[in-house]
């Protein structure tokens, strides 16, 4: 009896503990759900802020619509084309990623992409038109540069000279 | 009779600035130099009366004149000394005036004191300072009059926004305007430089220490606003990237990057052309912002037409813009740096142009977040909204690359791709670095984070910024190395060392509190809150404080009235304090503000917000308890930016340095090590 008076605090408090984190867990859940939908809405009269953050009328409006829609089932993106039906696309926090819009997203992933590319063509390239430019390549590059080179001219002063004796193609001189 | 005085100054000051820009072109052309100072003299003259309109203006507001339009509009009888002086700023015509006020003197001191240092161009400085003053003038006496008189005065004015009550708001215009008007000084000078067709070191120098002093102005002032928005709004955050702050935000990027690249500029003699284009967008960008939260144009276009301002500004910076980059087309290919042919490869100076990319990254992703709807309106008619999300998409990256790139940029060395020590020390910190974070983690109470996105970016971000900053530490001890045989031990060292490279401590101070600043905004990632409704001697808890309510009650504090709610906060049955959030009234305005309940400490300020109280008996008051994760950290942060800024800006070095790079002993590439450095403490 008296280990069971000892134990029964620590008892009571797992059973306490065990309730009290289902129902928060459930209540945690919901708020989650809640916090996203709410957030991605705009409060329609203030500045900057989410429904979420204001308190004006029409957003305590808008969040009671979207806790009854939430406790109907509906999902996350439902609620959210409902609002956008209603108000147009402007209730959203975000622009569409379509039609014009798609521009708002793309620029800023274009920077994000082409800028490294830039910084590379102005930082990298330029040390390599320098050493284009200090002609500091292999010895055996340039000479094979060089006879290429010649090998071109000799080619083109044979065929100049052919064309010159007449002679096509095939044909021994 | 007042209004008629006002008027007269700010016609007088036109007319003596339009003559000053006159003169000032006409001595640059003719190379004369009494006629500069002719210019000079009218410029002094221009600053005089407007500061006499403005003691005017203070005059009428203080002596209560309600047959001036402006006053009558903003201020009452009940209003306090204090939030009557500050009236001055407080609505549209107003702050234009201070704008105008803050640049007229900034114009006369930087031409008496430019003259040492660019005498060839103060002509052309003088010229584009004066022409945005005058033009500044013109609108303050058509379309932004704020001497308009209204006959028979009222006995009683409509009142000041109570929003504007607060000494934030008292502190945080001037602040701003003073960060957003010196930006016209490099800009007046970028554009002198054109016209002359190079740049000097002299040039470097004075354009460095009002880039400098406007960076520390707009870094304070960003942080005041946000500061207000913390205490008075009652949304519990600093940061809400609505238009007008992201409009702020963009000048403080651009004058970052414009700093960033005016260090090589000033090592190398490099980045020359992009030091004078980013100098034209610090301040257009300036202009942009005070013309978007002038306009109107935010809410919406339509309400953009209706105005006059609005166009008038929209037509000056479309002026300004075009007119700048064409002079830019034309000019730029005559200012060049010294040695056409340098080679960059990895190295210190192209760190730095990785850090210009990210942080002009950023001004993109802001200016496209703040315009695109305007566009989007006017173009296809669609109204969409992009707020805060929007940005959050992009934002952290950015943050996460620049923390890394602070890190590797300080480690680098000019011309060298060798860090010294480099990957020891960069894994030793990385070691290290577990254990601040880790402390962090803990003390911050990390894990609570139910979500694994937030919980991830905190993680990383955290851990990243603490490597950073152990970094940024042994680069600095490093540096000390070579003064090993300077006497005084490492107090001494130390002590030479801060005088030799003032603008490398700065800096140091400076980066330092940038990483603060972004362990501050992780903190944003973990903020709990909860609503609840009260009675007295009721308690409600969140995150383990216990929130007791105790007697409503009704008091007066300088001209409103308070209806608070004391909330006695304890943990675990100790106290910590007690916070009064309350909604107040003033006797002008019907609706109730929030005077929100604060109770600061470094892991996470306890923030609640009366949303509501039972009107009748004042018996439920329902309430908003927030706990913010370390915004004081960012406050702090802010503090040592703008300290580390001050500090460079004391460099006496700077110009002389300069002055070698001109002179081309920079060029002999073999002596370049860290020992040529800023570490190069010995030799001045």
């Amino acid at each position: 009896m008296r280990s069971f008076f000892r134990m029964a605090p620590g008892l009571w408090l797992a059973l306490a503990l065990w309730h009290g984190s289902l129902s928060f867990a459930e209540a945690d859940a919901f708020q989650n759900q809640f916090r996203d939908v709410a957030s991605d809405l705009r409060c329609p009269t203030c500045v900057g802020l989410s429904v979420l953050e204001s308190d004006a009328p029409f957003s305590k409006q808008i969040k009671e619509e979207v806790t009854i829609q939430l406790k109907a089932g509906k999902s996350h993106e439902e609620i959210l084309s409902f609002f956008t039906e209603r108000y147009g696309p402007w209730i959203l926090r975000v622009p569409p990623k379509t039609g014009v819009s798609v521009l708002a997203w793309a620029i800023p992933l274009l920077v994000l992409v082409m800028g490294p590319l830039v910084v590379w063509l102005l930082v990298w390239r330029r040390r390599d038109n320098l050493v284009g430019v200090e002609a500091v390549k292999p010895l055996e590059e340039i000479l094979t540069e060089w006879t290429n080179d010649i090998t071109k001219v000799k080619a083109g002063a044979a065929i100049r000279l052919a064309t010159e004796l007449g002679v096509t193609k095939g044909e021994k001189a | 009779m007042p209004a008629h005085l006002g008027f007269m100054f700010l016609l007088l000051a036109l007319i003596f600035s339009i003559y000053g820009f006159g003169a000032s072109i006409a001595a640059a052309w003719l190379r004369h130099r009494r006629l500069y100072r002719s210019g000079r003299m009218a410029a002094t003259m221009t600053a005089m009366f407007v500061v006499l309109a403005a003691i005017v203006m203070w005059l009428s507001l203080f002596s209560r004149d309600y047959s001036i339009a402006y006053v009558w509009r903003n201020s009452s009888n009940d209003l306090p000394a204090f939030y009557t002086f500050t009236t001055f700023w407080s609505a549209l015509e107003g702050s234009h005036f201070l704008w105008m006020m803050i640049l007229s003197i900034f114009t006369v001191i930087a031409l008496w004191t430019g003259n040492r240092d660019n005498e060839h161009i103060m002509p052309w400085v003088a010229a584009s300072l004066l022409a945005v003053v005058s033009w500044m003038l013109y609108l303050s006496v058509s379309h932004s009059d704020p001497f308009v008189m209204q006959l028979p005065a009222p006995s009683n004015g409509l009142g000041k926004n109570p929003l504007l009550q607060n000494p934030y708001m008292a502190i945080h215009p001037p602040t701003l305007f003073t960060g957003y008007t010196a930006l016209a000084i490099p800009f007046a000078y970028a554009i002198a430089a054109m016209a002359y067709g190079d740049i000097t070191e002299g040039w470097l120098k004075t354009t460095r220490r009002w880039t400098l002093f406007a960076w520390c102005a707009l870094t304070a002032g960003v942080a005041l606003g946000g500061h207000w928005a913390y205490v008075e709004l009652g949304w519990a955050g600093y940061w809400a990237w609505d238009p007008v702050e992201n409009s702020s935000l963009m000048p403080w990027l651009m004058a970052t990057a414009l700093l960033h690249s005016m260090v090589i500029q000033d090592k190398l003699g490099h980045l020359k052309r992009s030091g004078v284009i980013l100098a034209i967008l610090a301040f257009f960008f300036s202009f942009f912002g005070t013309f978007i939260t002038r306009s109107g144009i935010i809410t919406s276009v339509h309400s953009f037409a209706d105005g006059n301002i609005g166009p008038n500004y929209l037509i000056f910076i479309a002026v300004l813009l075009v007119g700048s980059l064409l002079l830019f087309a034309f000019r730029a290919p005559s200012i060049l740096p010294p040695d056409a042919g340098k080679v960059w490869g990895v190295s210190k100076e192209s760190a730095l142009i990785v850090t210009q990319f990210l942080l002009l990254t950023l001004a993109t992703v802001v200016f496209i977040g703040t315009v695109f709807p305007i566009v989007s309106e006017a173009v296809s008619g669609q109204r969409i909204s992009i707020q805060a999300p929007y940005f959050n998409a992009f934002a952290p990256w950015i943050g996460l690359a620049l923390i890394v790139a602070v890190a590797i940029g300080n480690l680098l060395r000019y011309h060298s791709a060798r860090i010294p020590g480099g990957r020891r020390l960069m894994i030793n910190a990385a070691v290290i670095a577990l254990v601040p974070a880790g402390f962090f983690y803990w003390g911050g109470d990390v894990f609570k984070t139910t979500r694994p996105w937030p919980l991830g970016a905190q993680i990383v971000g955290i851990y990243l910024v603490m490597w950073s900053v152990i970094c940024l530490c042994a680069d600095f001890l490093l540096r000390l190395e070579p003064l090993a045989n300077v006497s005084g031990g490492f107090l001494g060292r130390l002590r030479v060392f801060i005088l030799r490279n003032t603008a490398y401590t700065g800096a140091f101070i400076a980066h330092i509190g940038a990483l603060l600043a972004i362990l501050g905004f992780l903190g944003n990632y973990r903020g709990v809150d909860r609503e609840v409704t009260l009675r007295s001697g009721e308690t409600a808890s969140l995150f383990g404080y216990d929130f007791t309510m105790g007697k409503f009650q009704v008091r007066e504090e300088g001209n409103a009235t308070l209806f608070e709610a004391p909330l006695l906060i304890t943990r675990d049955g100790r106290e910590i304090g007690t916070v009064y959030p309350a909604k107040s009234r003033y006797p002008t305005k019907p609706e109730l503000m929030n005077e929100v309940g604060v109770l600061g400490g470094f892991w996470h300020d306890l923030y609640a917000v009366m949303v509501d109280f039972e009107k009748k008996s004042g018996e439920t008051v329902t309430l908003q308890l927030h706990v913010n994760p370390t915004v004081r950290l960012v406050f702090i942060s802010v503090i040592i930016m703008v300290f580390g800024g001050i500090i460079a800006a004391l460099d006496r070095f700077r110009g002389d340095r300069s002055r070698d790079v001109a002179g081309g002993v920079w060029e002999h590439s073999s002596a370049f090590g860290s020992a040529n450095d800023a570490a190069s403490g010995v030799s001045p």
